[in-house]
């Protein structure tokens, strides 16, 4: 075994354990730096691989930006673990999420074809098509993909990112409703 | 690759990234010094300038020998009521942090050593600058740890603030950020580099590239809107004045700062001046032409010390002075920004926390949308 396949398996091994310790914590706020830690860890994976520009993202988009958030919510509700309520799953819940698991297979072999396609090509050739690469560089990678082959995923998350604006927006105005005019 | 020229890679790489380690480290102290002798002649006063080696004052320049001293004996303190994991390891993160992303920056072009071409960037990745990007977007972890852990409303808000700014000033400066990938059509610092530097002309003959004839090809001449967005919003991510609301002394006595003494302590400065040397690096590399001296690139020092019939040195030894004057020059412009961040501390007022998130929503991210669309419209009817 070569340097970066022992490096792989360590990380690897250190994410899953990590992620164990992460979902057995009692305060909010060591189970949300645990996951930063795993997100790095993750990172190293996909540098290892040679992706870059994808270990880059993962840490600016996930660690960076969404994990500021989650704990600076964490962190001004400040709840300590006593409070919080660690209820059962009803059975209302396992139907919806079975639900939920069924409706994104569905749509993920639409949004996914590209993917699709090109593991069908690796089993049997001819059958789907290879991914486009046109460069040696992640970057330009990722963007002719962006373009080509994912293209409706990636225009549905411009939606999904609407109905998080409009959602937002909804809140705001219930709460200034609220308020009085002074 | 064979398994000697592995083996010189692999030294090299370490060689670099210690090197590396070992400028941005010198940074903090030096900066602490020259912070408050400038802070002292804003302010009218002498500044400490006592402090000396052997009965030499070098201008107090033992100054910071001596608080490293005081700050490495002075009693290790935890308060009791801290959550200890986190209270200890928040100052670790926020130092670790800077110094990893310090690894980011050129140093030069390459020099050869053995045959082999070594690229004078200790970490060189396919997604180029947006590693330092990562590290700086990491970076506040340490801040809202501290705050958090020091179980103190203080602590608390400070660490809140931090995050809450982090996240408002980073969209910002990514926006600011774009306009000079389509501008360079490159992520590579080394390569974003070259592009300012030289051009290939009619002859097939790579000189010096100007920008309207006389001035550097810098990108600040591109974008000058991309420019100023950057430089405010590394304000804000350092935590620097005038946008160091993370700390606030005025109303939050020193915000996650309040529980720590000693060297945890300065390992937070050590953080935040290091990671003001990385962003300055990137901001040099990205607008003013990195390691290259205006007017006078590497290429041709090492043409004119090595070729032709007075050749100084063989062309080796040539890739060596380019690195080390290249080195020097990129220690010029760094320092440039570096002494602007002292000097803005002492000129501008902090901010009230509702007009720093006025500048951040209202101001800063709608310019940087506009000059994104801009640019990209430019961009456009150049190319196509």
């Amino acid at each position: 075994m070569d340097l970066s396949t022992i490096s792989f398996l360590i990380l690897g091994v250190l994410a899953c354990v990590l992620t164990g310790v992460m979902i057995t914590r009692r305060w909010p706020v060591s189970a949300a730096m645990l996951l930063i830690a795993i997100f790095a860890l993750l990172a190293g994976m996909y540098g290892l691989l040679d992706a870059h520009f994808a270990a880059a993202a993962q840490i600016i988009v996930y660690a960076g930006a969404i994990m500021v958030v989650f704990v600076f919510v964490i962190m001004l509700l400040n709840i300590p673990p006593e409070e919080l309520r660690y209820g059962r799953v009803t059975l209302m819940e396992w139907v919806l999420t079975a639900m939920g698991v069924l409706a994104a297979l569905w749509f993920g072999t639409r949004i996914g074809q590209g993917y699709l396609g090109s593991i069908a090509e690796h089993l049997v050739p001819g059958l789907g098509r290879k991914p486009f690469f046109p460069e040696h560089e992640n970057v330009k990678n990722v963007a002719a993909l962006m373009f080509t082959d994912y293209l409706w995923s990636f225009e549905l998350i411009s939606f999904l990112i609407l109905a998080a604006v409009v959602g937002s927006i909804v809140i705001a105005k219930k709460r200034s409703h609220n308020v009085k005019p002074a | 690759m064979t398994d000697s020229s592995f083996q010189i890679q692999l030294i090299a790489t370490l060689l670099k990234i210690l090197l590396m380690i070992v400028i941005a480290l010198q940074v903090s102290p030096i900066m602490t010094w020259v912070e408050r002798r400038q802070m002292a002649l804003i302010q009218r006063r002498v500044g400490p300038n006592r402090v000396g080696i052997f009965g030499f004052r070098l201008l107090g320049l033992g100054q910071p020998i001596a608080d490293a001293l005081k700050l490495v004996f002075k009693e290790d303190f935890v308060p009791r009521h801290v959550h200890r994991f986190f209270y200890l390891s928040a100052p670790i993160i926020s130092a670790t942090i800077a110094i990893i992303a310090v690894t980011g920056i050129p140093l030069g072009r390459h020099v050869m050593v053995g045959g082999e071409v070594i690229n004078l960037q200790a970490v060189s990745l396919n997604a180029g600058f947006l590693f330092l990007f990562a590290m700086s977007a990491v970076g506040v972890f340490g801040v809202a740890l501290a705050g958090w852990s020091s179980n103190n409303k203080y602590a608390l808000l400070g660490g809140l603030r931090a995050s809450a700014q982090m996240i408002s000033y980073e969209i910002a400066m990514g926006m600011s950020i774009v306009p000079l990938v389509f501008l360079y059509g490159e992520l590579d610092l080394q390569r974003i580099i070259e592009w300012q530097t030289y051009a290939v002309n009619a002859q097939g003959v790579v000189e010096n590239k100007l920008f309207l004839g006389f001035l550097p090809n810098w990108g600040v001449f591109y974008a000058p809107l991309s420019f100023v967005i950057f430089l405010i919003t590394v304000f804000a991510e350092t935590n620097r004045l005038p946008f160091d609301l993370a700390e606030g002394e005025a109303e939050l006595v020193a915000g996650f700062l309040t529980e720590y003494g000693a060297m945890r302590w300065s390992l937070f400065f050590l953080g935040e001046y290091t990671m003001m040397f990385t962003l300055s690096a990137l901001m040099v590399c990205l607008f003013f032409g990195g390691y290259e001296i205006p007017y006078l690139p590497q290429a041709k020092i090492v043409e004119m010390l090595s070729s032709g019939d007075a050749a100084l040195v063989t062309q080796n030894v040539a890739l060596w002075i380019a690195a080390a004057l290249g080195l020097g020059v990129l220690i010029v412009k760094i320092c440039f920004f570096l002494f602007l961040f002292v000097q803005v501390r002492f000129t501008i007022p902090r901010f009230r926390y509702d007009q720093l998130m006025r500048i951040g929503w209202y101001y800063l991210l709608p310019i940087a949308l506009a000059n994104l669309v801009v640019m990209a419209l430019v961009t456009a009817l150049i190319r196509f």
